[in-house]
């Protein structure tokens, strides 16, 4: 019973702290959302205006040839979509000797006849290989369009068989890169505030020299890091919900039904707890709040990119290890349910969350019960 | 004389003090390390999708053909799948376990065509975003452009039309992303030492209460040369740490002259350390002055560094063209990657353009701050 006052007391100091510094209730709003809406909105941008120029000569000038011009800069299909600024050869080669175009595409004399007469045809590209990313997109973009002409206009043209694909989903409906990348800014915020609100209160203590009176009570120790835990818990659900309604808002989250709820909330309080306790930890080793933040940073933002804030970990290489961090298993299951990855297991992603938060738990009370805690 | 000794007294007092404060020197440096860590993790081999291919007719000849295609193609860098398995039961298994991201089905292609019919290989996306599906079809698109290149030569199958793209690089070998990150990080390690390093400086001063002692010097003039070369050496520093780092971690061996990369690590030091200035003198705080800092850096980076600054959309070009940062790491990204310098020289103008803005504009606000 004295026990549970004890940390009763401590929450509420804690809680009460935190109110009294609207600056770190701010910080703890505004790093995640920041850091996370800036990244989101750039992948978005990206997605939807991405049209390359390129220069495009026709040598052949045939009907052929230009039908292969215009499904080259038709919007159709998948991104990324070509305009060509420049049909002038010696233009498109001085721009992209300069570095100024990153593909030039050249439509060679005979393409129409060879096209006509059955035989196979070839196309000439210049493509700048100076960032791999990009090349992969400029080449599979040019593929993906000659593709499209071999289905739509050579295939009927030529009246003969060939090889040509179809698709289908696992999900009924495309889900956005930028949903999931928002569902990710949850994990994030979970993992930022959390860690950062159980440091600054552990740090504070020992900078303004008060820690001393919690290691003189019986249990003292472990009150404080009870209490300080589920103050920074409350406080890091209290950002999370913020966070959830802005998030929903741009980025368009599902509402999940009643009987998600649980395992939702089950996987934030798992999550919370397993950074809380580590963030308290760090505070005790740091025990000066201005060495709290950087590292809190350092650690949320890297841990959010391993586990698929930004690429989905099943996309990523090392995936069979990256899925077994915390984090990764709650972005699964927020994931689940706010944008619709139903075919993710929500049971197996909570087993992971259960034995990271059982071995964070015991690691922290073999430390807390510790006779003379080390300073 | 006076003026320059009185810097240099300013800058040695400065260099040690910094020196002292090993938190200083680690913000100067640490975002960028933990920035190239995350890069390098994330995006350490993303091509490389994990598929299954099935067979409807394992003895089908150009079914064989089409898997071994799926499993070639790709860049030199990375393939674009990984074929995890060929059995049906094992590939449904890995698929619900979202181990894999597709499954290919191929089915008997020469029967197919042999009959006069058109074979469709049947995809099955695990579309977790649209990215991964986009990225999917696009390489099987490729794949059976391929194939239909290579039926060409086949003599068991029927004459079938082709179309195909020959490649011709800028590069001989594609500059993996990496490699491109190291050179963008750089580049932000010189503007976020400038900006960083000049404004910690400053806000110090005022911060300390220090800033009295400072109207001794001999002028306006002498604090700001003071400072600035304190900044630029803590920024050369700074800026060798990741330069050293990126070797191993990034791949990055710049290409061509080295010089053109070290005089854009003097001019853009410079250059933003009177961006960094205004930043002390306006937030007089250490630690406001070098968040807004670290953020201006990295909105900049975000804009060339992570790819190309012009492949951005035409939306953000007006934004992009307005950074100055931009002209920093376009110039640093080119003449580091591709030894290509033809804006090189307009890049320096623009950032010496902005450096003496900066530097008006931190004389004058000095000036009025401390009434010297």
């Amino acid at each position: 019973m004295i026990l549970l006052s004890q940390i009763y007391g401590e929450f509420v100091k804690k809680f009460t702290l935190w109110r009294r510094r609207p600056v770190w209730a701010i910080l703890g709003l505004i790093a995640p959302l920041g850091i996370s809406t800036f990244i989101i909105a750039s992948f978005a941008a990206m997605a939807e205006l991405p049209v390359w120029q390129i220069g495009l000569i026709d040598e052949d000038n045939t009907v052929q040839s230009q039908a292969l011009g215009e499904m080259i800069l038709s919007s159709e299909g998948t991104i990324p979509h070509y305009q060509a600024i420049t049909g002038s050869r010696e233009e498109a080669q001085a721009l992209y000797d300069e570095g100024k175009l990153y593909m030039v595409v050249i439509i060679p004399e005979g393409f129409g006849s060879r096209l006509g007469a059955g035989d196979p045809v070839e196309i000439n590209a210049l493509i700048s290989n100076a960032h791999a990313d990009q090349t992969k997109n400029l080449r599979l973009g040019l593929d993906a369009k000659l593709y499209v002409f071999y289905e739509q206009y050579m295939l009927p043209a030529s009246q003969k068989p060939g090889v040509v694909y179809s698709y289908s989903l696992t999900y009924p409906v495309e889900i956005p890169r930028a949903g999931y990348m928002a569902t990710g800014a949850l994990m994030l915020t979970i993992i930022l505030t959390a860690m950062m609100y159980t440091a600054l209160f552990a740090a504070l203590e020992h900078q303004e020299k008060t820690y001393m009176e919690v290691e003189t009570s019986p249990r003292g120790p472990l009150a404080c890091m009870t209490g300080t835990i589920l103050a920074a818990m409350v406080e890091s659900f209290i950002i999370l919900v913020i966070m959830a309604v802005i998030n929903g808002l741009l980025w368009h989250f599902q509402i999940p039904p009643a009987s998600a709820w649980p395992e939702i909330v089950l996987a934030v309080l798992l999550l919370t707890m397993i950074f809380a306790i580590t963030g308290y930890g760090l505070g005790q080793k740091a025990r000066d709040i201005r060495l709290i933040i950087g590292p809190t940073m350092i650690i949320a933002i890297t841990l959010w990119i391993m586990s698929g804030g930004v690429t989905p970990v099943e996309a990523m290489s090392g995936a069979k290890y990256l899925s077994f961090l915390p984090t990764s298993a709650a972005l699964k299951i927020l994931a689940r349910e706010l944008v619709g990855l139903k075919s993710i297991a929500a049971e197996t992603n909570l087993i992971i969350l259960y034995a990271w938060a059982l071995a964070v738990i015991i690691i922290a009370a073999v430390i807390a019960l510790r006779p003379g805690i080390k300073r | 004389m006076e003026i320059i000794r009185a810097a240099l007294a300013l800058a040695r007092k400065d260099l040690v003090s910094w020196f002292r404060t090993p938190i200083h020197v680690l913000v100067s440096f640490a975002p960028i390390i933990v920035i190239m860590l995350a890069l390098t993790l994330a995006i350490g081999d993303p091509s490389t999708m994990p598929v299954a291919v099935l067979l409807d007719d394992p003895d089908d000849a150009s079914a064989q053909q089409f898997a071994a295609v799926v499993a070639d193609i790709g860049t030199v860098n990375a393939n674009w799948f990984r074929v995890v398995t060929n059995e049906r039961q094992e590939a449904e298994t890995l698929f619900k376990k979202d181990e894999l991201l597709g499954i290919i089905e191929v089915p008997a292609i020469s029967s197919s065509l042999q009959a006069g019919r058109t074979a469709t290989v049947r995809l099955r996306v695990n579309n977790l975003n649209d990215d991964i599906t986009k990225n999917f079809r696009q390489r099987v698109q490729e794949a059976c452009l391929v194939f239909n290149a290579r039926l060409e030569i086949s003599p068991s199958a029927p004459v079938s039309p082709s179309i195909t793209a020959s490649f011709d690089t800028f590069l001989p070998r594609d500059l993996p992303t990496q490699v491109f990150f190291g050179a963008g990080l750089i580049a932000l390690a010189i503007l976020m030492g400038g900006i960083n390093n000049a404004c910690t400086l400053v806000a110090r001063e005022f911060e300390e209460n220090t800033y009295k002692e400072l109207v001794l010097a001999p002028g306006t003039m002498t604090v700001i040369l003071g400072k600035w070369a304190s900044a630029l050496i803590q920024t050369f520093i700074s800026v060798g740490i990741i330069w050293g780092l990126a070797v191993p971690v990034c791949d990055f061996i710049p290409q061509g002259n080295i010089f053109p990369l070290l005089l854009l690590v003097v001019i853009g030091s410079l250059a933003f350390a009177g961006l960094g200035t205004l930043l002390g003198l306006y937030f007089k705080q250490v630690m406001p002055a070098a968040i807004a800092g670290m953020l201006f850096s990295i909105v900049g980076w975000w804009f060339g560094g992570v790819i190309w600054a012009d492949i951005w959309p035409q939306s953000l070009q007006g934004i992009i063209a307005a950074l100055p940062t931009t002209y920093l790491i376009r110039a640093f990204t080119r003449a580091a990657l591709l030894d290509l310098y033809t804006t090189y020289w307009f890049d320096v103008g623009i950032m010496v353009a902005f450096g003496v803005v900066t530097a008006v504009l931190s004389y004058t606000l000095l000036r009025r701050k401390i009434a010297l």
